[in-house]
């Protein structure tokens, strides 16, 4: 009984009851808002029938409730926090009328139906608390997450240059609306209350204000790297779904119902860390072999067959039916996500320079050499072991057999020409580049390292450019190959490719080959000579 | 083609402040919606309207790729890129993305626009960064 009568009262009670209700003080009470405040004088109710009971109904944090309070604390955020907020004005309820007319038609008896529906509309304003936030993640109505679908509303960060809200001075008065400078607070416009039982729901707000103090974690990181590298649309900021017989399920709206997750974590991202400029965007193709000379670098797939829209799958003109499909496990899931497709990769690229972020393109090769593989071992005598370690890194491409292995072609002419197999033949003018998709107009079979950088190269520049761009990462079994005593065919061939990656790109962009930690002090061949190269350096 | 008068742009375009807001209607001091008002400003600053404007709902052109209204713009206006506009220029703004651009607004200053809102009627507001990240194309009114 009482649930009923005290959860239609429902937020309205606040925290405002002045003195003692039933020996509980007000703050208590206020406490216990909304609709389970009820049940609560319903368990004390029983409870003061049989006094050596004791009860103890749900109990809420008074931080996650919406009121409206006078002389509310402003609250302290420090870090990520849900939380409720103080109601700091609100317009009367706008009722409007809906009427329908049913029945009535020929040979029907009797009159028609009209049926008059009431919907309400509020527009309200709620101080969360000390300013400046740097973000609002979710927002729940009534414990659920809110589907903001169709509301307008939008945050004000609590700084001290913020202006006035204009729906609110156009309304009160430019003269008497307050900026409320140094309260981060949230504005909703004529908001649709039918789903919320026609009063202003409980709301609630994630909220970020990080310590993105200049000694901080939050306010020392400038950049970071943007992963998985895999996914096909995984970066996509275009909502996407699969449709299997029937049903659809969209790929790409894990953390929210109604925003990308590429979207998502930007925002996040700038939320958390504001003090980021600029982001590298890993892109993935797949290497099948550890042997220079055998490896094909291919855009994979998950599986050869998914519908999806609006857009399908597509890298380098390379369809999902004709790509590489990556390899599965025991249980048959594959063990790696796809390539992102060309447009996914293309909005991430244009979504975070509309954010203003600096965007370094990195494309990152992942080694798909499945456990139960024969391939023969280049790091064994004479190659002549079968099977190479399962899902190696690709800092481990060398020539076949390696150096410091019996019949090593190392600083050999077959050295080179295994260099010259794994960057293949692609030249800038082997693409076809229409407005944002870039596809192969080479020869079929050329899976070359070429082909995937320059594709990227020519990607990054029909979306907009990028302000970095790198050649390659972490390849020191590759740049360590040499074709003569201090010969080595593969930096040389990374310089080339620099040059045509260059002539796409243009001069602003700024253009390397990031090394690993290794490749930083020489090479140190470890043939007893004592020998040191730097073989990176011109 | 030369431009309009800015400060004669705007002087016109803030005598209809306080228009309620009606949509499909462009009549000053009695209802408007954000087009009607650039067209009533169109035809004080410029002249008669070159074309009728046909009837549209409010969810006109939200499911075509076809930026309708910039492209009849462009017809008649001075385009500007968004980043060149200033004050007395129109602009669109693309209200959802992906979606075409359909809201209309005039610049009245570096930081402030004017513009015939729902429920609101024509006010003039300051041109917050929501609103400004939302400006898709820029136009000049031309000289009459």
């Amino acid at each position: 009984m009482a649930t009923l009568v005290l959860g239609a009262a429902g937020a309205a009670i606040g925290g405002s009851i002045g003195g003692a209700i039933l020996g509980v003080s007000a703050a208590t009470i206020g406490g216990f808002i909304g609709s389970s405040i009820g049940s609560v004088v319903d368990s004390w109710i029983i409870s003061s029938l049989a006094p050596t009971q004791r009860i103890e109904g749900a109990r809420l944090d008074t931080l996650r409730i919406t009121s409206a309070t006078e002389g509310a604390v402003i609250q302290r955020l420090y870090g990520r926090m849900r939380m409720g907020g103080n109601i700091i004005w609100a317009t009367d309820f706008r009722e409007k009328t809906k009427t329908t007319t049913q029945g009535g038609g020929k040979g029907g008896g009797g009159g028609k139906v009209r049926t008059a529906e009431y919907l309400y509309y509020a527009s309200f304003a709620v101080a969360l608390c000390e300013g400046p936030i740097t973000g609002i993640g979710r927002i729940w109505a009534d414990g659920k997450p809110m589907d903001l679908s169709g509301v307008t509303w939008r945050w004000y960060p609590g700084d001290e240059v913020q202006t006035a809200d204009p729906f609110i001075a156009a309304r009160m008065g430019a003269v008497s609306t307050p900026a409320y400078r140094g309260t981060a607070y949230v504005v909703f416009e004529e908001l649709a209350l039918s789903t919320y039982g026609n009063r202003l729901p409980q709301l609630s707000f994630e909220v970020f204000r990080p310590l993105a103090d200049p000694d901080t974690a939050e306010g020392l990181t400038r950049a970071v790297t943007m992963i998985p590298a895999s996914g096909e649309f995984t970066y996509a900021t275009q909502a996407t779904r699969k449709t299997d017989g029937g049903t659809t399920q969209a790929e790409n709206l894990n953390a929210l119902p109604d925003a990308t997750d590429m979207v998502v974590a930007l925002d996040r991202l700038q939320a958390k860390a504001p003090a980021v400029e600029s982001v590298s965007l890993v892109v993935a193709w797949f290497g099948d072999d550890l042997r220079a000379g055998s490896c094909k670098v291919r855009p994979g797939v998950e599986v050869s067959a998914k519908a999806t829209t609006p857009r399908s799958w597509s890298v380098n003109g390379v369809s999902r039916a004709s790509a590489f499909l990556v390899s599965r496990d025991d249980q048959d899931r594959p063990v790696y996500g796809g390539t992102p497709s060309d447009f996914a990769v293309v909005q991430a690229i244009q979504e975070m320079k509309a954010r203003g972020l600096r965007v370094t393109f990195y494309p990152f090769i992942l080694m798909d050499v499945p456990p139960d593989n024969t391939l023969p071992n280049p790091y064994s005598d004479n190659a002549a072991e079968t099977g190479q370690p399962a899902f190696p890194w690709r800092g481990r491409i060398t020539s076949s057999p390696a150096a410091g292995y019996a019949g090593s072609v190392d600083k050999t002419a077959t050295a080179a020409s295994q260099v010259a197999a794994l960057f293949g033949a692609a030249k800038p003018a082997s693409f076809s580049v229409s407005g944002e998709s870039v596809s192969w107009i080479g020869s079929p079979g050329d899976w070359g390292l070429r082909r995937m950088v320059l594709h990227y190269a020519h990607l990054c520049a029909a979306a907009g450019g990028v302000d970095a761009f790198l050649i390659g990462t972490e390849m020191p079994g590759l740049t360590t190959i040499r074709s003569g005593a201090s010969t080595y065919p593969a930096v040389q061939a990374y310089r080339d490719l620099l040059a045509d990656v260059r002539s796409i790109l243009g001069s602003g962009t700024k253009i390397g080959y990031a090394a690993d930690w290794s490749e930083y002090f020489g090479h140190q061949p470890g043939d007893g000579s004592g020998d040191v190269f730097f073989h990176l350096v011109d | 083609m030369t431009s309009a008068d800015p400060t004669r742009v705007i002087a016109i375009a803030r005598a209809w402040l306080g228009t309620p807001y009606h949509d499909q209607a462009s009549l000053r001091g009695v209802g408007c919606d954000c087009l009607g008002l650039a067209r009533g400003v169109w035809r004080e600053v410029v002249g008669p309207e070159p074309f009728p404007i046909p009837p549209y709902s409010r969810d006109w052109g939200e499911t075509g790729p076809r930026e309708v209204l910039a492209e009849g713009a462009r017809r008649m206006m001075i385009e500007v890129s968004p980043a060149e506009a200033g004050p007395g220029a129109l602009v669109l703004f693309r209200m959802k993305p992906r979606a075409i651009a359909k809201h209309v607004g005039i610049l009245t200053g570096p930081g402030s626009f004017l513009h015939a809102y729902e429920r609101l009627g024509v006010i003039e507001e300051p041109l917050t960064n929501a609103w400004r990240r939302r400006i898709a194309f820029a136009f000049l009114f031309p000289q009459r």
